[in-house]
């Protein structure tokens, strides 16, 4: 009864609201922004509270006797190596976001921090690397964590549907495979459709900002278009390449272009600046984390805690599902406690090296080099980092290895969505058919073309934090199955792992 | 195993109150009973007090029950579990009472906190006011009338474990004469659906096991297998016209010393009466 459920009904509930985008974006735009401002400004308190706790339970999970319990049979060894496992793992979870905050977030901050701290000081600069490196560290990986080892333990150990609603046996029952079940993986569906095709249009534009720069590419939407269009036909073959030969080696190439680009700007840049910040940041990363995890700036500064803090966090939420089911894919084989540490430890200290250089070439281009380069990433925050490529040796080399970068990035993220939007809507097929995985890697691209067209993307953004609510919800009840199913670990009816 | 109990009264008792419960529990198999108020504060009359207990105790004397009084100062609860543990009662006897929401979070409750001290067996009767109703007819002043009037249907809460084992023979004591018994397990769901099925088989045969023990002391004997939390699961099969739960004090985690055991849940919020075995 219910086996294209999950298909039908994401569709009702996607396809009017892509209509929307094309035909009146001005009313998606009201519709989401109003939607969008009662959830920020109402539960902000509750994404804090929720991130912080994802964390601290992660680390209790990793550190108490189900640390050992494996993701799969006890005798099973991982199905990737660590540096596969680690490349897809930041792939999927980083992909463009990376490369687009690494230089512009630490310098909005700068130029734009909450009331309480003057701009372009000294302050506003250590403001800036600390809330960089929070709003990309542990917290968010936690919430990944949570979603893909759920999903990876109740499919890997309890032989289980790769799919969120097999999470919820514990506590659902049967009814998982009824309506109350469809609900909850319509709802990761259409959270990680929206994602994907935000991210997609928001990115083509990205793209495109970089081939105005560095080579004079016409900035307007058909160069937006070409892009999308060559971005989905390379997903497209990387799909249908499978994941081992096709997200793995993208993944791993993405890594490798990374640290190529990552080593060049540290080498080519104020090196031991560079490592100043990183060692500061990393001590007063640590020192506030607790404070920061809890801080809703009730008094001073909610607006600036609203438009970042608690707009990231929506986010990483509304990307859980996609990287959760990616992820969990992946990690058949580690303990639990091998998968928390990986997931929580090695992205963040990567994002964390990454930021150090991005953002620290940046400030000392700011502050010692007498660049104003924290201007352009108040008005263009995708044009900054080609900008602070101008003042470097091997400028227009570093642009271009960017692009491919993004390009690349891209191709990984939407590959690993359409994957996943192939195994959600195949009733959690390990390896979804191929011609499921075209027709969503099709609707990906056709979609995020009309909003680019019509200017329903920004709106588009704003539906996918707002998917993030219910999932927050989700996600709590999820760490409450997840720890009943671990307790029962060893009981006599619990039987050997699948 | 009933013989002998410990009956806290209050300050403002009333003589047939006493009379009519202490009948109850002689239908019980009861014979020895100690009649035991707390003082808690300086404005009682120790005296007073004393002399009315004195009294009420003569007039059962009288009628050939054994009744001691005693008076004692301190935490209610407290002292109750600690005179209950050290003259080696049978069990102890609480008069259910409010179950006023506003009268339970203001001046909480007695009962439950006994329930939570205790190491002696725990009845704490909620019939009374149907007790009342009847005690004045001729027929039901015969102890064993009351307890086949008010004891018809007995729910056997079990988990299983080593506190509903030392429940089965109080089970088979208390409701000899009772119509129906039923087993029931509340229990957590497995993890996936095989381990359920696993599960589920292991609590049938489990209860089939608890069902034999105690067949011969009742005219039918059902068994029920849920899912869920204890506590709610035994309050709503409660509200199935049943007169008495029996439950072994299970469920104390760190979650239950947090949130209050199931039986503490269960003495709180179920409207039977309730038989708690340590």
């Amino acid at each position: 009864m219910f086996g294209e459920t999950v298909f039908v009904l994401s569709l009702v509930l996607v396809l009017p609201l892509i209509i929307m985008g094309i035909y009146s974006p001005s009313l998606l735009d009201e519709l989401s922004s109003a939607v969008y401002a009662t959830i920020i400004s109402h539960f902000g308190w509750l994404y804090l509270l929720a991130v912080f706790s994802f964390l601290l339970f992660c680390i209790a999970l990793a550190f108490s006797r189900f640390g050992n319990i494996k993701l799969g049979r006890d005798d099973e060894k991982p199905d990737y190596n660590y540096f596969s496992w680690f490349s897809m793992l930041f792939a999927a979870g980083l992909a463009i976001g990376l490369v687009f905050f690494g230089v512009g977030e630490p310098l909005s901050h700068y130029s734009n921090p909450p009331g309480q701290i003057a701009a372009y000081t000294g302050e506003a600069a250590v403001y800036a690397m600390r809330y960089s490196f929070f709003h990309w560290g542990l917290n968010g990986w936690a919430v990944y964590a949570i979603m893909s080892l759920s999903i990876a333990y109740f499919t890997f150990r309890r032989g289980m549907k790769p799919l969120i609603s097999s999470c919820f046996y514990p506590l659902m029952g049967d009814r998982i495979y009824g309506l109350p079940g469809k609900i909850i993986d319509v709802l990761a569906v259409v959270a990680t459709l929206f994602g994907v095709v935000t991210s997609l249009g928001l990115g083509a534009i990205q793209i495109n900002s970089g081939l105005v720069h560095i080579l004079g590419w016409p900035d307007d939407t058909l160069s937006s278009l070409v892009i999308i269009a060559i971005v989905t036909a390379l997903f497209l073959i990387s799909s249908s390449l499978g994941l081992d030969s096709g997200i793995q080696v993208l993944s791993k190439l993405n890594v490798l272009i990374a640290m190529l680009l990552l080593a060049l700007v540290f080498i080519l840049g104020p090196a031991s600046y560079i490592l100043n910040v990183f060692t500061s940041t990393l001590g007063g990363y640590l020192h506030g984390l607790l404070a920061m995890s809890l801080d809703v700036n009730p008094f001073t500064g909610y607006e600036w805690t609203r438009d970042w803090t608690l707009f990231y966090w929506a986010w990483w939420i509304s990307w859980a599902p996609f990287v959760g089911i990616f992820v969990a894919r992946i990690s058949r084989g580690r303990t639990i406690k091998e998968f928390i540490l990986g997931i929580l430890l090695v992205p963040t200290l990567i994002t964390f090296i990454w930021f150090s250089v991005f953002g620290g070439a940046a400030l000392h281009l700011q502050q010692i080099g007498g660049v104003d380069v924290a201007q352009v990433a108040v008005n263009d925050i995708s044009r900054c980092l080609f900008i602070v490529f101008e003042y470097y040796p091997l400028g227009g080399f570093l642009s271009a290895l960017t692009i491919i970068l993004l390009i690349v990035f891209f191709t990984t993220s939407a590959d690993s969505a359409t994957f996943v939007l192939g195994m959600l809507t195949s009733d959690g097929h390990l390896s979804p058919p191929l011609s499921k995985k075209i027709t969503w890697g099709l609707m990906e691209g056709g979609f995020a073309v009309v909003l680019l067209l019509s200017g329903g993307l920004d709106a588009l953004r704003r539906m996918t934090v707002n998917v993030a609510l219910p999932f927050t919800i989700v996600m709590i009840l999820m760490c409450w199955n997840l720890y009943k199913a671990l307790r029962e670990e060893g009981k006599d009816f619990s039987l050997p792992p699948h | 195993m009933l013989k002998s109990v410990l009956y806290p009264v209050a300050h403002n008792y009333s003589q047939s109150e006493i009379i009519t419960r202490i009948r109850f529990m002689a239908g019980l198999g009861t014979n020895t009973f100690r009649l035991l108020h707390v003082l808690t504060n300086m404005l009682e009359n120790k005296k007073y007090i004393g002399q009315k207990m004195e009294a009420t105790a003569g007039k059962l004397r009288s009628w050939g029950y054994s009744v001691e009084t005693q008076i004692l100062e301190g935490l209610p609860a407290k002292v109750i579990s600690q005179a209950a543990a050290e003259e080696g009662i049978d069990y102890i006897y609480i008069p259910g009472r409010s179950n006023n929401i506003l009268y339970r979070s203001l001046l909480g409750s007695t009962a439950k906190e006994v329930v939570r001290l205790a190491e002696r067996p725990t009845l704490v009767h909620k019939k009374y006011p149907a007790l009342t109703r009847f005690m004045y007819e001729e027929k039901l002043q015969d102890p064993l009338q009351l307890r086949k009037k008010f004891l018809r249907s007995v729910v056997f809460a079990t988990d299983f474990g080593s506190a509903a084992e030392r429940a089965i023979p109080y089970v088979q004591e208390i409701a000899q004469h009772a119509q129906k018994a039923v087993v029931l397990h509340a229990g957590e769901r497995a993890g996936d659906p095989t381990s359920e099925a696993k599960r589920l088989r292991e609590v049938e045969v489990k209860l089939a096991s608890v069902e034999e023990k105690i067949n011969l002391n009742y005219n039918s004997v059902e068994t029920q297998a849920r899912v869920g939390f204890p506590g709610r699961i035994i309050k709503k099969y409660s509200e199935k016209n049943v007169d008495l739960i029996v439950i072994g004090r299970f469920n104390l985690s760190p979650y239950a010393g947090i949130m209050g055991s199931t039986a503490e849940y269960a003495t709180a919020n179920v409207n039977c009466s309730i038989l708690l075995i340590p």
